[in-house]
């Protein structure tokens, strides 16, 4: 039987044994202990997962602050027809934050077009066809 | 102990799914309704247990559980369900039963293959209120023209049995069993993966600033999208209705497939967060 153990937080682990394998996993990133004869506890070192990434934004015109906000991945932040976006980040360098910047006058236009097409399927391939048949049948029935 | 999450549920469902295409298929191929009403009693049993198992892990992880190619595949086993279930509902096309419930149970043996040990986070670009509408309008679609695919195939087949019987000119002039009904699947899907791009292309605005980034997943659904349209189309020229353009439906699912499944296969996938691993 083998027993896996996974060191997900910063739980505080006691047995001299477990030490000295938490020594080794962050050397090799990852190690095992013999608990019994067919036993082993295996411990490995996982990546970290990202949770956010947020950048504090201020907009400043004419030397002075005229709007503060806190942006992040899918919360970005529109002033006077430009939108920040949190786009990139590196885990290793907290101070680092990679920004976009967009400015996209056609956008109304884009997102017109993108209801249109959902508008125009859905009436051309239900409510027309629906409409005609409701026609047909009230001709039917007159 | 290293278990495959929500595994108990997936084994019962899969075992009711197999029932399910037992004895369906016991049905339709002799005709017995007694069968047939089995079949789909166990479709509805197999349909709430793989729902249930949808659920718990989503209850689990405390959140959506569609992130991973292993979460999506239980979705998908769902979706084609549901979908299965109305259609008989509606349209009495009690045919989709026993090729539904193979198609879950595929999903579900695909899923049990390689299943998710552990509960992955979901990344920053994930956290967001369209994750859930676009991903489960996306697999509606997917099981809609799942059915489409299915009717499509069991319309080509009356059409060469026809043409067996009858000749092929006499058989061509009346209308096909299923071909109408392939056709009505393939329009729900089609206006469904139209409303998932939209959304798609909202979320990509909100959360990259751009809402096309020809990623390869946008461009395989959007291929996906050309080839259903290419078939609504082609479907109207008096020499494509028919066996022709069933047969446009049935590869067009092959599109379908490969945008669900086969991105792992491209060499950009890694740099793609669409990629189901």
């Amino acid at each position: 039987v083998v027993v896996k153990v996974f060191r997900t937080g910063q739980e505080e682990i006691s047995s001299e044994a477990v030490l000295v394998a938490n020594d080794e996993m962050h050397d090799e990133g990852s190690s095992w202990i013999d608990l019994d004869d067919d036993l082993i506890l295996n411990l490995e070192v996982r990546e970290e997962v990202v949770k956010s990434w947020r950048s504090h934004i201020s907009v400043i015109r004419n030397e002075q602050v005229v709007a503060t906000a806190t942006i992040a991945v899918n919360e970005p932040f529109s002033y006077g027809g430009y939108a920040f976006y949190q786009s990139d980040a590196d885990e290793k360098r907290p101070d680092y934050s990679g920004l976009s910047v967009v400015r996209d006058p056609g956008l109304g236009i884009a997102y017109a077009g993108m209801l249109l097409v959902c508008l125009g399927a859905t009436y051309t391939l239900y409510l027309r066809p629906w409409l005609r048949k409701e026609e047909a049948g009230g001709k039917e029935s007159a | 102990m290293n278990q495959a999450l929500g595994g108990d549920w997936l084994a019962v469902s899969l075992l009711a799914y197999g029932l399910a295409v037992l004895a369906s298929a016991a049905g339709a191929i002799s005709g017995k309704p007694v069968l047939r009403r089995a079949g789909l009693i166990c479709m509805v049993v197999a349909t709430l247990l793989n729902v249930g198992a949808l659920v718990a892990l989503g209850w689990e992880s405390g959140r959506a559980p569609f992130k991973t190619r292993y979460e999506t595949l239980f979705l998908y086993s769902s979706c084609i369900a549901v979908v299965s279930l109305i259609l008989v509902a509606i349209h009495r096309l009690y045919i989709l039963i026993p090729f539904s419930a193979l198609g879950s149970a595929a999903c579900l043996t695909a899923a049990l293959l390689r299943p998710d040990l552990e509960f992955e986070l979901l990344p920053p670009a994930l956290q967001s209120a369209w994750f859930v509408p676009h991903v489960v309008t996306y697999f509606f679609a997917y099981a809609g023209l799942f059915a489409s695919f299915i009717l499509a195939g069991a319309a080509l087949i009356k059409f060469w049995m026809r043409g067996r019987a009858e000749g092929a000119l006499e058989g061509a002039a009346a209308p096909i069993p299923y071909e109408e009904a392939a056709h009505k699947a393939a329009i729900f899907g089609f206006v469904t993966l139209t409303f998932g791009l939209a959304m798609g292309a909202a979320w990509g605005k909100s959360a990259w600033g751009d809402y096309w980034q020809w990623d390869i997943k946008e461009n395989w659904a959007f291929v996906t999208w050309l080839a259903y349209l290419t078939y609504l189309h082609l479907r109207l020229l008096p020499n494509w209705r028919g066996r022709k353009a069933l047969w446009l439906n049935m590869a067009s699912f092959a599109a379908v497939m490969f945008t669900y499944l086969g991105m792992n296969l491209l060499p950009t996938a890694k740099s793609s967060l669409h990629v189901y691993q």
